[in-house]
Order: C-alpha cells, then structure tokens, then sequence
C-alpha cells in the first residue's frame, strides 16, 4: 500500500506491504509539486509521480490531503429536533442537492452533550480526479483522510491511543492544530498560532472551553512552566514543515504523558534511519495501517 | 472516534466508521514481492542493542568482580603457601610407608620364584605404582595372582595380548615426594634378576618414593630401567 499525505505543496509517502513480522516500509520519501502546476491536476499529478518513484505498476493507495483543501462549518442542533432531519434542511438550504454540487458535505458528531456537527465540505473533482488516476493504473484508492484526522487514526493505530480516558493531538506548524477528543468522542478542533509569544485561537470548532484550557497548557509547556500536560490523559504531536522550537522540547520532555507519533519508531523499515523530526513529517501516512497489527 | 474518509457517501456519519478499513486480508494477494523481514544479524543486533540500567548495574558487578580475584587474588595465595609447607616440611607416614614397601618387597621376592612369570613394565606415575607382569603359561599367572591376592589383599587383572601372552597387573596406591637431600638418578639395561635387584635395593635405602621409577622391557627380552628422584618446588 501506498500512504501519501499533503502539506501544501509537498506530499510525504510511505510505501509498506505486509510481511511475517508484520508491516514493513519498503521505501518512503517526498515529493514537492511545482508552483505552475494546474490545481485541477494536483491529485492525478502527483499520485502518477509517486507511483514511477515507487516502481509500482498497480497498487492500492490511501491520500490524506491537506486541512486547507477543505472547508469547515459547525452545526449546532437543538435537542428537540431529529438530527437527521435538521442536517438535511441545512444542507439543502445553504448547499444544494448533494448530486449537483461540487461539494460534498460529511458531518461528523462532537461529544453527544453538546448536540453538535462538525461539517466538512469537500471538493468533489478531487476524488474525480484520483478514482481517474486509480483507472488508469489499474490501481484502488483505498481511502481519503483528512490532515490531523489521519494523524488521530495513526495514534490510534500505533501508540493506542483510544485506551486513554482522553487524549489530544497536535498538529505543529506555522498554524497548529489540536483534536481533543474525551470518552472517545471528539470534544473540539482548534486551529491557533502564535502572537506575541501567546498562543491564539483562529478558528474552533466544538467545545472553546476545553480547546482554550488546552492551548494554555501548550503556551505553558512551552514556556517551560509545565512539564505534563493536564487537561487531557496523554499528548500525541507531530509537526508539519519549518522548524519549531516546542517539536524540540516535548521531544526531550519524554518522561511526561507526552508522546511524538512517529511511525518510524514502531514500523520496521528497509531504508536508512531516520531522525525523529524527520519522522513526525509522516504522522499522517500511518491512517494507511489501520485494521492490521502493528 | 471516528475516522474520515471523503470516498463514502456524503451526509451525517456513524460515530465509528466500522466499514472503514484501509487494510483487507486480500490485499496480500495484490501485492507483489511480498517481503519477510530478515533478522538482524548477531553484529547488528550487538551494535544496535542499547544498554538499560541493569545491564550497566550488572557489567559493574562483573568488574568489581574481576578486580577483586586479579588484584587481590585469595586463592592463589593459599594455594602457594600450602606448597611451602609441603616442601619445607615432608610429613610420611613411615608406617605406611614401611607397608608399602614390605609389600612392593614381597611382591618382588615371590616373582624371583616364578620361572615362567617375568616383569612387563612397572610405572610410577600419575599416583599409582603400576606393576605389569607376563606369562604364556595362562595356569601359571592365574595361581600367581591367587597367591598374590591373599597375601597381600590387593586388586589384580588378568588379560592377554596379541602375543598369547597373559598379562597380570596391579595398582597400588602412591606418592612420590621431592628428595631435599640428593639426586639419585639411574638409567640401565639388564636382565629381570638386575631390575628386581635395582628396585629392591632403592627400597632398602627407601629411596623409591622419593622419585619416578619406569621399567620396559624391549624385543631382545632385555630391561631398561630408568629412575630419576623427583626436586620439582
């Protein structure tokens, strides 16, 4: 299997097939797209481009794109109403017909107290365009993850993260991203940066309160004020491209309930070593070994 | 928790994506070069092994262990004293020295009777004193050792050779001690009346136990007796 994530222009890969001692990673590495590349191209482009790299003739892939390919939306639905019937009403009022639009919208519940739903609306000619490339090469397109979601998938995968009470990723960058997700449910999604030396939430969806607890704890752990993390069980992070002084610090924080989701670390592999940084870039590829044993 | 993935069908979905799975059993048979991970090799597995705490706890141990018997060495010590005292102070027991060679003595003296019986080798080495005799007469040799056996209560073995000769040996128990006062040393070839006349006489001025006595015959029927008395430290 083929497992390609995006960070704007560059795609991370990971190429692994099973084996006796169970999955091992034949090869990995990235591609960058170039600036003039036509965006209805992007997704067959660059899937044909791993595919040569990887030597593969036909194969099953899994793509997680980017957060910033999707757009998000929150709907918050009184508890007297059908769920089903409200979401539906919504969507014909503001979208349109499913069958006409070049959106799809899927809607995924936060934690049940809230009575929430969290929308993604995603462009339609993407998956057009990988179900043409899968048609051409004789080729399946196993799955299409989203950014920090795959990374959650990942964490479940590999580090078990599910066997928390509560749990978080992070998703590091120049804009981060969390999950917090408590009884299994996801509780909110905030995106944050950084403004003079404070962390300050752009967007959230979900429950604010625990997103901004949980963004204190950050700027705290940062500050080297923290070494653990309180709000959740455990702490899953990973980075996206850039260099950023906190990756550094949880890295060396081990001895806490914070822990890196390298795939690295736990999946056998062919190649040379990798350092844990590097590792992190890949986080989201992993959604890729859900169902099997790692 | 669940898990997103845009190739399902649009609209609210489960809370766990149960159809989701990015891994089927059947997959293995789309993929070719399926490969078994190799193990490691022994020099890989010891250059790739990162000590834990026990280990480091466990290879001081061994050190302190080490330096322990190399520089303080108890045993060697002990070991080397004991020898002083065996050499600067030779305890016999002359009674059961006396016993022996009475023994030795008698043997000797029976065998002088014995036409047919003749000497084969005598040895003192490794703690016995290994007597060898031989005859063709198997009769003979088997009364020999029935007469032997009574008088002087000792274990004996009767087997034969290529030869059709029957070989009568015994072992008695034996010490050779350091002679601190002189070398005595004889080498010689003579018939079976000399060589028994050689040990009976080293046995007279009991110098017997005081060294390493062997005798061989050769093909012409002739002895070669070889005695060196023993100084080693």
């Amino acid at each position: 299997m083929i497992s390609i994530s995006q960070d704007k222009n560059t795609f991370y890969y990971i190429h692994w097939v099973p084996s006796e001692s169970g999955p091992l990673i034949l090869t990995f590495g990235k591609e960058t797209l170039k600036a003039n590349t036509d965006s209805n191209q992007v997704f067959y482009d660059i899937l044909d481009t791993i595919r040569i790299k990887t030597n593969n003739v036909s194969s099953i892939y899994s793509m997680t794109i980017d957060s910033n390919m999707v757009s998000f939306s929150e709907t918050q639905v009184d508890k007297s109403f059908d769920h089903f019937d409200v979401i539906d009403w919504f969507h014909k009022k503001t979208i349109g017909n499913i069958q006409d639009g070049i959106d799809e919208t899927f809607h995924y519940s936060f934690s049940k107290n809230q009575n929430k739903y969290l929308n993604m609306h995603f462009r339609s000619h993407i998956k057009k365009k990988m179900s043409l490339f899968a048609q051409d090469n004789n080729s399946e397109i196993r799955n299409i993850g989203l950014g920090i979601f795959s990374a959650e998938v990942t964490a479940r995968c590999i580090l078990n993260a599910d066997y928390n009470d509560s749990y978080a990723i992070l998703q590091i960058g120049k804009e981060c991203e969390a999950l917090i997700i408590h009884g299994n449910e996801l509780s909110s999604y905030v995106r944050f940066s950084i403004k003079n030396k404070k962390y300050e939430i752009i967007k959230n969806y979900g429950d604010i309160n625990n997103s901004k607890k949980f963004i204190k704890e950050i700027e705290l752990l940062k500050n080297k004020k923290n070494l653990t993390i309180k709000t959740v069980d455990h702490l899953y992070f990973y980075k996206k491209q850039g260099k950023f002084s906190i990756v550094k610090q949880l890295i060396d924080n081990d001895k806490t309930n914070i822990s890196p989701i390298n795939i690295f670390s736990h999946i056998s592999h062919n190649n040379k070593s990798i350092n844990i940084q590097d590792g992190l870039l890949f986080a989201e590829t992993g959604c890729s070994l859900w169902g099997i044993d790692v | 928790m669940f898990n997103v993935n845009f190739l399902g069908h649009p609209g609210i979905q489960p809370d766990i994506v149960n159809n989701y799975i990015s891994y089927r059993a059947d997959d293995e048979k789309n993929i070719k070069n399926v490969i078994i991970k190799k193990e490691p090799g022994f020099f890989t597995k010891i250059i790739d092994y990162v000590p834990s705490k026990s280990d480091y706890l466990a290879f001081s141990i061994i050190v302190v262990l080490i330096t322990f018997f190399t520089v303080i060495k108890p045993q060697k010590k002990l070991v080397n004293s004991s020898k002083k005292i065996v050499f600067s102070s030779l305890a016999i027991n002359a009674k059961d020295l006396d016993e022996k060679y009475l023994t030795l003595n008698n043997i000797l003296d029976d065998l002088k009777l014995q036409d047919e019986i003749k000497i084969l080798k005598i040895s003192t080495q490794n703690n016995y004193f290994n007597f060898k005799m031989f005859s063709s007469n198997f009769n003979k040799i088997n009364e020999f050792q029935k007469i032997l056996k009574e008088k002087y209560n000792l274990n004996f073995r009767i087997a034969n050779d290529n030869k059709s000769n029957f070989i009568l040996s015994t072992e008695i128990p034996w010490k050779i001690y350091n002679d601190i006062d002189e070398k005595t040393k004889i080498q010689n070839i003579g018939e079976s009346s000399f060589i028994i006349y050689t040990i009976q006489d080293l046995i007279k001025k009991q110098k017997l136990h005081k060294g390493i006595l062997g005798v061989d015959i050769n093909k012409d029927g002739y002895y070669f007796i070889k005695f060196s008395s023993s100084n080693k430290l």
